[in-house]
């Protein structure tokens, strides 16, 4: 049993009866059937052990036995019981961790029920004060928004609804606030490093072009007529003032001692966030929260003493809580407001100590106290309220209770003290998505403010049932911090999270990389691009002191991560560090913002309001979705024209697609190498010439911002390739813009269509900030976004500010075999302003194949998956299906041919017809899937190695190799079944999804491309290097046919130009020659899960132009054993061997018994 | 009844509500069915449960909403208390009513009052210069929704945007400063002060009224010694009770706020020649459409 918990019963049975603030954690499992009273009896655990320590009885407005005077509000019983219930609801056990803070204990005379004399507990727990769930992450600035409107943070926090981007784009008041931010951060590191006020300036001004540059697509939505405005200056005019400021307070602190914008965590509150500033100088001195914006636009309290108002005030309060945790020291803290409004005067930034904060004046707290009652009510209302919300365990999917709940703004039923919430929430209805929709019944502005009463049933359990998986992966994101936190180091490097015992080796301060080594091969789920913390092994991560990075690259046992920031404060000294995986809300969060835009949005469009609306009184897009109308027969625009450059497939699917009615969505199904990207392209271009077209006949003054299409990837990549195919046409070119603020990752022929780089924006500005030549070029920027008339982007994009108002003509979703559903419906927020009516929705394209791989859920997710409701059964969904089963794969099984708007492309460019014959026979039965013309079908090795036959040394004289690469041949495959040496390994960890391996399998793989290669000049060798890939679904063993890979004595430039990879990796990519190591080889013929999901093996395949090498265990592949799914995934497995066995019989394929390769 | 069938019931009740929640909880909407081999006591409990959770209820295969008598009656309280100026008892019932309601009908009344009272609180609650510009989205948006109220027929719809418009002029003429607007919307203010016992806020209303009609309160004053002692004793009160005046002498006798507003009504009616009373409470409300 943990010491504080020990310390803190002893405590409280040390003095009986009185009520004593204490600072504890245990696990409270709820006994309804004890109950027999209106208080809750829980019986209490140690949340490790679970041990059980003693019985609690939990009183409304903190009542105990004896107490006088109760508070005339308390939330704390109230929301707990909210929350039990929920679980109850919800089927889940009745179990919720309790930070207790304040509590009586009750010796065993007074008790009436239940004690654990064994553990010397002879007595009963009263908890008064708790924070309820502090293993779940609330940040501070959700405490912030929670304080400010509990209806709001609803809205925005659990549903995700945000302010409509169909209308205004975001305000450069954001711009300017970040621009500060970031120039005290970038200014304050300088002027700490180098003691230099003209380079802390230039430091300053540095910021302000970053913070430009990445939000050149807020900015370029105004017009600036009357030149740059206050945002834009109001940075550049304070420059000074920082400056000087930042001389003044950092005087003789050092590069170590300053912490900006470093990650807090306690998980004893269950708050995080980020301090703008943290002063360290000995001890924790100073904390600085930053804030700017206009001082009539403050979201938080007003001053009970002037009325002004006061912004950050929570945020800063729970930062300023979890350091006097973490340290045991009170920080003097600070909120510094830079009012937009009041220009360059003395008092501007305005400097707010904690203690002088309206919040904290209002409630008369004193901040030294060492346990002042109103400093836990405030912060531990605000917690709790904010957890049952953000949990969902307040309100649950039950739209009754949603309603009641939201019937006023400050929520009444959770017993919540008024006076603990910001008394300047009207002001927070003009930010609110609820206000403008008119759906807040406590709001300025009511439209329909019982619409939860009034959506039809199978909309709302439709927007539920996926709404709950992506919540449940919220919420285990909320979670991870706090088990990071709490779990034993060696679990979570069992789990693959964490990577332990890492020692420095390298730190470039220059590129903030830091290199970190590690005595083990390291075996992990985490990824190059993946999110870390890298913190001193002694410490929490996350706590504080934890460096935040991105993996740049991983090996067998180095890791090199780019971090934020360089390593503070004593620990600069130390030399081993933990690195820990993070996870990202985001995905989840953009996905769940447009799954809800699409539910709020299909009751605006049915143009009723007020009542419950039916089924066929959706709009018709929507009925389509749900299965509740039938597609409608389409009216091809003809375009026969285009036979000559594409095929008939092709050329139907864009008559097809420029027939479409508003509203209307159509399939296009590329199977591999059918040249999908290429078909986009001219669709893109067509529609453009379509819409132009229209464009001069009916020009439609009122929706200036019309443009033609939107073309939405899954993927960066996959939106490059986009650009790339259209920038073909060289007509176009002015006319296309990518979706990206500024990015260097991207491949130079795509920057040339990011605005920033189109209009020059870092080469013009130079090293100054300059508002004024800023708009010059700005006014560029939004010319050539107002004539662009082909937007491309990522689904994750369709928040930009580039598309805020903006309509499109049509939209062409790219991938969408790979994007969940909502993340696929994230392509229904751009729509006309017509706003109730069919015609608002634009035209949809789903390109994609639900037969190559599938959307990346989380595991954890996948088997939450909720039952299919009965109205959904309609819509297409099947026992089975869950968030992985994308909207192009519901839509195809629903419609299949029967409509004629799923159109299937069955010319591939790509593999030869052996290959081909393979995936048709395995995956298309149902499709004339073909080589789109003879010289493809008949492609071999030897039209791919004609060009390098100069650069030949010899012919290999080992038979063995010359019959794998014999052109006339193009599938091979070796068979390691009767091959003892070729049984897979795992490593000792629980992530089965990275341990496996084929030592044997690798060092064949390895063998063949390095004999096969070794026949030419070095030259030749790296360019045909670039033309081989290997394919295996674990990592580990890619690490490991790399390493054979070495040790077989192939240069590290000629590896570097071999792509070893997974499948996932793999998709879109194709070689000539593509080796699979299947890897799993066991007698007890489990294929594990990645083999499970067979579309892997679809793509993998399907990767090869000319030569297929597959190597693995047959018996492994095709032999009953494993689940259903390995069982389905075998059928599949069966067909490519049996088609393997027909090519070879026809001459095509030869087969390999591994025993006969030596290595 | 005995009081174990009584528990018993409460706690089937009780059971069935928890059902209900928990299948709520996750995105249903159950519907209680009575079919004839239920007994007496299973149709009390499902009708019992249907109502208190709002929960749709067939009786065979007829919908029955135990609520619908219930939510009528509370919209018909929610529109009274509108036209009485009673905004929260008003929201308060037609919440009521949103909830027990599945009628389509009767959702879209509930909705329109609902606005109705947001929009008469917030033009008696106006500030009269900002009165057009603050109140016009308001105006807009119910004229939008009242489009959208489709089982509302062509007369009905027509009806309340010319309550609008008319309502839109009054709002207009707030702006303009006419003297009459004001003084309807001070006498709406100082009743509404009167309902919720706020005396002194009715006394600084009425003591507005005069002050925006002085030249015809001093002209009727001047005939009358009593109503001349009646305004000044209403300054020096106010001047008292509001701490405004220094010398802190016993406040002058003076009529219920009450009973001032009835004389401050009399006045009126004869200042402008119609019953002032009659006239606001004709502006600001909104009588219900009544088919012919």
């Amino acid at each position: 049993m943990n010491e504080q918990l020990v310390n803190s019963l002893a405590y409280l049975r040390d003095n009986p009866k009185q009520p004593k603030f204490v600072d504890f954690q245990v696990l409270a499992e709820r006994d309804r059937k004890a109950e027999k009273g209106n208080y809750l009896f829980l019986k209490l655990y140690e949340p490790n052990t679970k041990a059980f320590l003693c019985n609690a009885f939990v009183y409304p407005k903190e009542w105990y036995p004896g107490r006088q005077k109760q508070p005339n509000f308390s939330h704390y019983q109230n929301v707990l019981r909210y929350c039990y219930a929920g679980l109850l609801s919800d089927n889940q056990p009745p179990e919720l961790l309790l930070q207790v803070l304040q509590a009586v204990w009750f010796p065993i005379a007074d008790a009436t029920s239940g004690t654990n004399p064994s553990n010397g507990m002879n007595g009963y727990l009263i908890p008064l004060k708790f924070i309820i769930a502090p293993d779940f992450n609330v940040t501070g600035a959700e405490l912030e928004s929670v304080f400010n409107c509990p209806a709001k943070y609803f809205y925005e926090s659990f549903l995700g609804l945000q302010r409509s981007i169909r209308l205004t784009p975001t305000s450069i008041g954001y711009v300017r606030g970040n621009a500060i931010h970031k120039g005290i951060q970038y200014a304050s590191n300088e002027w700490i490093r180098s003691q230099d006020p003209v380079k802390a300036m230039r430091a300053y001004h540095r910021a302000i072009l970053d913070v430009w540059r990445d939000n050149f697509d807020i900015l370029i939505r105004k017009s600036y007529k009357r030149g740059p405005n206050k945002d834009l200056k109001l940075p550049i005019q304070v420059d000074s003032i920082v400056v000087d400021n930042i001389i003044e307070q950092f005087e003789g602190v050092s590069p170590t001692q300053l912490l900006n914008e470093s990650l807090l965590f306690s998980p004893e509150r269950g708050i995080s966030g980020r301090a703008d500033q943290i002063i360290l100088r000995k001890t924790f001195e100073e904390l600085w929260e930053i804030k700017t914006g206009s001082r009539y636009y403050i979201e938080s309290d007003y001053d009970p003493f002037t009325g002004a108002a006061h912004p950050g005030g929570m945020q800063a309060f729970a930062y300023h809580d979890i350091i006097k945790k973490i340290t045991g020291r009170t920080p003097k803290t600070f909120i510094e407001f830079f009012d937009a409004d009041a220009g360059l005067s003395e008092d501007n930034p305005e400097i707010i100590p904690l203690e002088q904060h309206a919040v904290i004046k209002r409630r008369k707290i004193n901040l030294e106290e060492e346990n002042c009652e109103e400093y836990w009510n405030l912060l531990l209302q605000t917690r709790n309220i904010a957890f049952a919300i953000e949990s969902g365990l307040l309100s649950g999917y039950d739209r009754y209770k949603i309603n009641r709940f939201l019937s006023k703004r400050y929520m009444p039923a959770l017993g919540t003290d008024f006076n603990l919430l910001s008394s300047n929430w009207f002001r927070v209805c003009s930010y609110c998505p609820s206000n403008q929709l008119g759906i807040c019944a406590d709001g300025k502005r009511m439209l329909d403010p019982d619409i939860w009463l009034h959506f039809p049933q199978s909309l709302f359990e439709y927007w539920a049932w996926y709404f709950k998986q992506l919540k449940f992966e919220l919420n285990n994101v909320k979670r991870h911090l706090y088990r990071l936190a709490t779990t034993n180091i060696d679990v979570l490097e069992k789990q693959g999270v964490t990577i332990s015992n890492l020692k420095k080796v390298k730190f470039d301060s220059y590129r903030y990389l830091l290199t970190l080594k590690s005595a083990k091969r390291i075996f992990t789920r985490i990824r190059e691009g993946d999110d870390v913390f890298v913190t001193p092994t002694h410490l929490i991560p996350g706590e504080i002191f934890s460096i935040e990075g991105k993996v740049q690259s991983l090996r067998s046992e180095e890791i090199v991560i780019k971090t934020r920031s360089i390593i503070k404060g004593r620990n600069q000294k130390v030399d081993t560090f933990r690195v820990d995986q993070v996870e990202n809300v985001l995905f989840s969060k953009w996905q769940s913002r447009s799954l809800t835009d699409f539910l709020f949005g299909a009751m605006a469009r049915s143009g009723i309001q007020g009542r419950t609306i039916t089924d066929s009184e959706l709009p018709y897009t929507v009925q389509l979705l749900l299965g509740l109308q039938k597609p409608k027969h389409i009216k091809r625009v003809p375009r026969t024209a285009l036979l000559s450059v594409l095929d008939s497939s092709k050329v139907e699917a864009i008559e097809k697609a420029l027939g479409l009615k508003a509203g209307e969505i159509m399939l296009v199904q590329g199977p591999p190498g059918t040249g999908k990207t290429r078909m986009i392209a001219q669709m893109a271009k067509e529609m453009f010439a379509e819409a132009y077209l229209l464009r001069s006949q009916e020009v439609d003054e009122a929706t200036p911002l019309t443009k033609a299409v939107l073309i939405l990837a899954n993927t960066h990549r996959a939106a490059d390739e986009v650009i790339i195919k259209l920038s073909a046409f060289p007509d176009l070119k002015p006319y296309i813009i990518r979706l990206e603020s500024y990015s260097k990752e991207h491949p130079p022929e795509v920057q040339n269509f990011i605005i920033p780089k189109i209009v020059a924006y870092e080469e013009t500005m130079g090293e100054k900030a300059d508002a004024v030549k800023l708009v010059t070029i700005l006014q560029q920027g939004n010319e050539l976004f107002n004539k662009a008339g082909i937007v491309v982007g990522t689904l994750g994009s369709v928040g930009s500010n580039l598309l805020k108002g903006v309509n499109f003509k049509w939209i062409i979703v790219d991938e969408a075999g790979q994007a969940t559903e909502p993340a696929c419906l994230g392509a229904f927020r751009h729509l006309t302003s017509k706003t109730d009516s069919t015609d608002g929705y634009p035209r949809i394209i789903l390109v994609g194949d639900h037969f190559q791989l599938p959307p990346v859920v989380a595991e954890e997710t996948k088997n939450y998956t909720p039952s299919i409701p009965k109205s959904l059964c309609k819509a297409g969904l099947i026992p089975g299906d869950s968030l992985k089963t994308s909207l192009f794969e519901r839509l195809h099984r629903l419609w299949g041919k029967k409509f004629g708007n799923v159109i299937i492309l069955d010319k591939q460019y790509r593999m030869n017809e052996a290959i081909c014959k393979i995936i048709r026979t395995a995956f298309y039965p149902e499709v004339d899937y073909q080589p789109a013309n003879e010289e493809i079908g008949k492609h071999s090795l030897t039209d791919f190695l004609s060009s390098f036959e100069k650069d030949l040394i010899e012919k290999t004289k080992e038979e063995i190799i010359a019959q794998i690469f014999n052109p006339k041949q193009p599938i091979v495959f070796i068979n390691t079944a009767n091959d003892p040496k070729a049984f897979e390994g795992q490593q000792d960890v629980e992530i089965q999804t990275e341990s496996r391996f084929n030592l044997r399998e690798a060092k064949i793989a390895a063998i063949i491309v390095a004999h096969f290669l070794k026949q030419y000049q070095e030259t030749a060798q790296l360019e045909i290097a670039k033309q081989v890939g290997v394919i295996s679904p674990y990592r580990n063993q890619n690490n490991l046919i790399y390493s054979e890979m070495r040790a077989i004595g192939l240069a590290d430039e000629i590896i570097e130009n071999i792509r070893v990879d997974t499948v996932d990796r793999f998709q879109g990519d194709e070689r000539e020659i593509i080796i699979i190591s299947l890897t799993n080889s066991n007698k007890e013929n489990i294929i594990g899960q990645l083999h499970s999901e067979w579309r892997r093996l679809n793509v993998s395949i399907s990767r090869a132009k000319a030569k297929l090498i597959l190597l693995g265990n047959r018996e492994t592949f095709i032999k009953p054993g494993g689940d259903k799914n390995e069982i389905e995934a075998k059928e599949y497995f069966r067909r490519v061997f049996e088609t393997i066995d027909a090519l070879t019989r026809e001459g095509l394929a030869t087969q390999i018994d591994s025993k006969n390769i030596k290595t | 009844m005995s009081k174990e069938f009584e528990s018993e019931i409460f706690t089937a009740v009780k059971e069935e509500i928890e059902r209900i929640e928990s299948e709520r909880y996750n995105s249903k909407n159950p519907v209680l069915v009575v079919t004839s081999k239920d007994s007496t006591k299973d149709i009390v409990i499902k009708i019992l449960s249907a109502e208190r959770m709002g929960a749709p209820l067939k009786i065979h295969s007829t919908s029955f909403n135990p609520a619908e008598d219930l939510a009528k009656k509370n919209l018909s309280i929610g529109k009274r208390a509108l036209n009485s100026w009673q905004f929260r008892k008003s929201m308060d019932h037609l919440s009521l009513a949103a909830i027990q309601t599945t009628d389509k009908t009767i959702q879209q009344k509930v909705n329109l009052y609902k606005q109705l009272n947001k929009l008469l609180k917030a033009i008696i609650q106006a500030n009269p210069e900002r009165a057009v510009r603050n109140l016009q989205p308001i105006f807009k948006d119910i004229r939008l929704s009242i489009e959208k109220y489709d089982l509302f027929d062509k007369a009905e719809q027509q009806h309340y945007l010319q309550l609008l418009d008319l309502l839109f002029n009054f709002v207009e003429a707030l702006t303009k400063k006419e003297v009459a607007s004001l003084t309807h919307q001070l006498l709406a203010r100082c009743s509404i002060s009167l309902m919720n016992s706020e005396y002194l806020a009715a006394y600084i209303w009425l003591y507005k009224i005069y002050l925006l009609n002085k030249d015809s309160f001093t002209t009727i004053a001047n005939k009358n010694e009593r109503l001349k002692e009646v305004l000044v004793n209403l300054k020096e009160y106010l001047s008292i009770e509001t701490g405004l005046s220094e010398e802190l002498d016993d406040s002058p006798t003076i009529a219920k706020s009450g009973d001032l507003r009835d004389i401050f009504i009399d006045l009126l009616t004869e200042i402008y020649d119609v019953n002032f009373l009659e006239k606001t409470k004709e502006i600001l409300s909104f009588p219900p459409f009544k088919s012919t």
